[in-house]
């Protein structure tokens, strides 16, 4: 995809992604405590909208159900933690290799399209979440772990850029090869895929695999971070809405667009907060929100841009796009 | 210990339960039929519905059964602003976005209502004398339940089978394309089928209020079983969404009592997911 | 009666017409002829209204371009469409009776329904059956007992024979001729060239979006260019 053959060139393309790097890894050193923390939750929803992006954005399979992956990474790290090993690494990791490895559970429901996957995969999150109540139950339903992090310590926030950097580094890639290609080409159409001999259920479920690995990562920080989970907290409908909803915001299928998303949202959050305490409020907003996004710029923030941007170019070239043909069939 | 009467009282229970389902299902099945659209925001409409009998009743003693047919100009006035504002521009646009445009307003109209009235769950509390048949017992409101959506069904197989709009209806469902070659005006269609999904939801959530607690979120709940009736009985069928609304209700009252109260939330999940994957035209469409 | 005057229109950014200009008198048979992807449904999407274009389409002098499909059936103007659109899973007569759906044929409805049965005695026999339950020549008569519901003036017809047996072929094309005797006007759009311009008056042939020859049906039928390509076409594909 890249004309970047050259090592000389690969740089440079690296370069805008290694500023932003490091400037994400200065800008906490400016922020009160508070904010930091509110700067791990935007690290998490970009790690969880960069995951959803390859699967949803990318080869266009709309999944609503990566909570499952979200508490499945959660419960993996804490048992690790708490019956292995308390080292916060191999804790995290084990939690996204568990969830990666439950990806079969998504099998069945490959070969279905647009809604009909979207409320299978629901319906698989929400399953989860009343399976684990009935495995954890009662008071017990919840896992402790010591406090791993200090209260005023900085490691929680690169923690969660570690494993933000990490995932758009394999979502980069991914859409970069082969693999990215042919989903791109389940996404328009999957028999057409399939007959240019695109391996179309190996490709999901590595896209998926991938996907559910680094929200697995998330759910296994996430849980040694707080240091205490539930069924109800880990499984919510919450971690499978918001990586849609950040990616929706920011602009499905484009690569900055989860991460403008997450930043977007959390900043409007914050200021909301400031404005009013009422959590009503902030449900009518964030329903508002959607809404008109998806109404007025369905392309998001990233898409919205890029459209405008190309529009501007093209005029400054002088080209002439010529005029579209109104179709009103629906 | 399989006791007749404790099986005849689940059954009950679970026609019970069919009757509020078939409320939210038919808006689903209606709406998606005709304009391929899937309106997470249908369980919305039965939540403002049932806080509108609520209050009319605690506060000026109004009649539930009153306020149902109050309550149905009330739903289409929203109605008609939601289908002009938010679902006539949804007409074949992706799937995600329907989704989530509609997911978006349900979440407005549930951030609404609990900024109006709080989170805290209401009860309504009208009871009529219960019925009593051998061992079982029938409550009053659940059996007055049972005849509203006989009667909403009656009102739908006439609208339907017996009037030139009802077959404009089922022509535009079964193909748009051909329906607007036949002179059919799709776009008052539309409006037509999605007004009547928004009063039957509406007279459901009355009938919910009755049976059930109010509270701001309790259409997002309802939606999901929604999904698994029409599901079921094939997106978009009428005759599919009254079978399925009694398979669901009368299994999950099954699982309740023999199995466990938890798992019989996860009885509308496992029939979303299990039927989807195994047929996905469910049990009565045909695949499209 | 209806005038396309260089009319353009395509799906998306895919331009399919490029400047199309036809006529159909009162009472006449045009044909339109043409290879698949010529543009022949779309020009006759485009005077149903079922897509945009730009371009003059008027209908008796009145524009139609932006006009909503179902004002244009009230016109008068009723398509036969590709793939007939019927209503699969509803009873033969409900098709008919959607067809008499415009106001100006409501008040016919009881009439036109015994004169379809009476066309095509087969529809009066499965009236209750699902359309789509039928064979492909039943369905092709009850698409056009549909769009004769109407009371059409002009009626568009999207190869009316297209996988019909010959015996069906006869038969479908007959009522067509029996219409058009009673005055109404027809735009047929044919693959099969000699069976259409042995009943049409007029033809056009289109090409590439673009009309390349036209004139009287026997004119087209001696063209020894539409002769090779659309002619001796039907015997190579027959």
């Amino acid at each position: 995809m890249t004309s970047s053959s050259t090592p000389g060139g690969t740089l440079l393309a690296l370069l805008p992604w290694l500023v932003a790097l490091a400037i994400a890894a200065a800008v906490p050193l400016f922020l009160p405590i508070y904010m930091q923390r509110v700067a791990v939750t935007c690290l998490m929803f970009v790690t969880l909208g960069v995951s959803w992006n390859l699967s949803g954005g990318f080869a266009g399979q709309l999944s609503l159900g990566q909570a499952a992956f979200f508490g499945i990474g959660a419960y993996g790290s804490m048992i690790t933690a708490e019956h292995v090993t308390s080292d916060l690494l191999t804790s995290i990791v084990v939690g996204g290799i568990v969830a990666g490895l439950c990806t079969p559970i998504l099998f069945p429901a490959f070969r279905l399209r647009g809604i009909y996957l979207g409320m299978a995969t629901f319906a698989l999150g929400e399953s989860m979440r009343v399976v684990a109540e009935k495995v954890f139950p009662g008071e017990a339903s919840g896992l402790h772990t010591p406090v791993v992090f200090a209260v005023d310590s900085l490691a929680p926030y690169y923690w969660a850029l570690g494993i933000a950097a990490f995932t758009i580094a394999v979502g980069a890639w991914t859409i970069r090869s082969r693999l990215g290609l042919g989903l791109m080409t389940v996404r328009e159409d999957d028999q057409a895929a399939r007959s240019i001999g695109v391996p179309v259920a190996l490709y999901k479920a590595i896209v998926f695999a991938i996907g559910a690995f680094a929200t697995g990562l998330a759910g296994g920080f996430y849980a040694r971070y707080l240091g205490f989970i539930d069924p109800h907290s880990v499984f919510h409908l919450d971690h499978s809405i918001n990586p849609v909803f950040v990616t929706i915001i920011g602009g499905i299928g484009t690569e900055l667009g989860p991460i403008v998303g997450a930043i977007f949202w959390v900043i409007l959050q914050e200021v909301l907060r400031g404005l009013t305490d009422t959590p009503a409020v902030n449900t009518i907003i964030y329903g508002l929100l959607l809404l008109v996004v998806i109404l007025v710029v369905p392309r998001g923030i990233v898409g919205e841009s890029q459209a405008i941007w190309r529009r501007i170019a093209d005029r400054r070239r002088g080209r002439r796009t010529g005029k579209e043909i109104p179709v009103v069939a629906d | 210990m399989l006791s007749f009467e404790v099986l005849g009282q689940t059954i009950v229970n679970g026609i019970a339960a069919a009757s509020i389902y078939m409320m939210i299902s038919l808006g689903l099945a209606l709406v998606f039929g005709v304009m391929r659209v899937v309106n997470l925001a249908q369980g919305e409409f039965m939540m403002l519905a049932a806080f509108g009998s609520f209050w009319l009743f605690t506060l000026y003693g109004v009649d539930p059964y009153l306020s149902m047919v109050a309550m149905i100009p009330a739903s289409l006035l929203l109605g008609y602003a939601v289908y002009r504002l938010i679902i006539r521009r949804l007409l074949g646009a992706d799937d995600i976005n329907q989704f989530l445009a509609t997911f978006g307003l349900a979440l407005m109209l549930q951030g609404i209502a609990q900024y109006l009235w709080s989170a805290d769950l209401r009860r309504l509390p009208y009871v009529l004398p219960s019925l009593e048949v051998g061992d079982v017992t029938l409550a009053g409101v659940r059996v007055v339940n049972i005849g509203v959506c006989l009667a909403v069904l009656a009102f739908l197989a006439w609208f339907l089978g017996w009037t030139g709009i009802g077959r404009s209806v089922r022509a535009t469902a079964s193909n748009r394309m051909g329906a607007m070659l036949c002179g059919v005006d799709v776009r008052r269609v539309d409006a037509t089928t999605f007004l009547l999904g928004t009063a039957i939801s509406a007279v459901g959530g009355t009938m919910l209020a009755l049976v059930y607690f109010v509270y701001p979120s309790v259409g997002a709940g309802l939606i999901f079983k929604g999904f698994a009736v029409v599901i079921l009985g094939g997106m978009g069928s009428i005759a599919g969404v009254i079978v399925g609304s009694l398979v669901l209700g009368i299994t999950e009252a099954m699982v309740n009592v023999y199995v466990s109260s938890q798992l019989s939330a996860l009885v509308a999940f496992a029939v979303i997911f299990i039927v989807l994957v195994s047929r996905p035209q469910g049990l009565f469409g045909t695949a499209r | 009666m209806l005038a396309l005057d260089s009319v353009e229109a395509g799906y998306g950014q895919a331009k399919v017409l490029h400047g199309v200009s036809l006529t159909v008198e009162p009472g006449e048979i045009v044909v339109l002829l043409g290879a698949n992807g010529a543009g022949k449904t779309t020009t006759l999407r485009v005077i149903s209204g079922i897509i945009g274009a730009r371009g003059g389409v008027t209908f008796e002098g009145r524009p139609l371009i932006g006009m909503a499909p179902n004002r244009i059936v009230e016109l008068g103007l009723l398509q036969v469409p590709e793939g007939r659109q019927l209503f699969a899973d509803m009873s033969v007569e409900d098709n008919l009776l959607m067809g008499s759906h415009s106001a100006r044929a409501k008040p016919h409805r009881a009439r036109a329904l015994e004169q379809s049965y009476a066309l095509f005695p087969v529809l009066k026999e499965r009236r209750t059956q699902k359309a789509g339950t039928l064979s492909g020549g039943q369905q092709q008569m009850l698409a056009i007992g549909r769009a004769l519901m109407a009371q059409p003036r002009l009626l568009l017809l999207d190869e009316p024979s297209l996988g019909l047996a010959p015996q069906l072929v006869t038969a479908v094309f007959e009522a067509i001729r029996r219409s058009n005797e009673s005055g109404m006007a027809i735009l047929l759009v044919e693959q099969n060239a000699n069976q259409a311009l042995r009943f049409a008056h007029r033809g056009y042939v289109l090409e590439g979006g673009r009309v390349v020859h036209r004139g009287s049906a026997s004119e087209l039928a001696d063209d020894p260019a539409v002769q090779r390509a659309y002619l001796g076409l039907r015997a190579a594909t027959a």
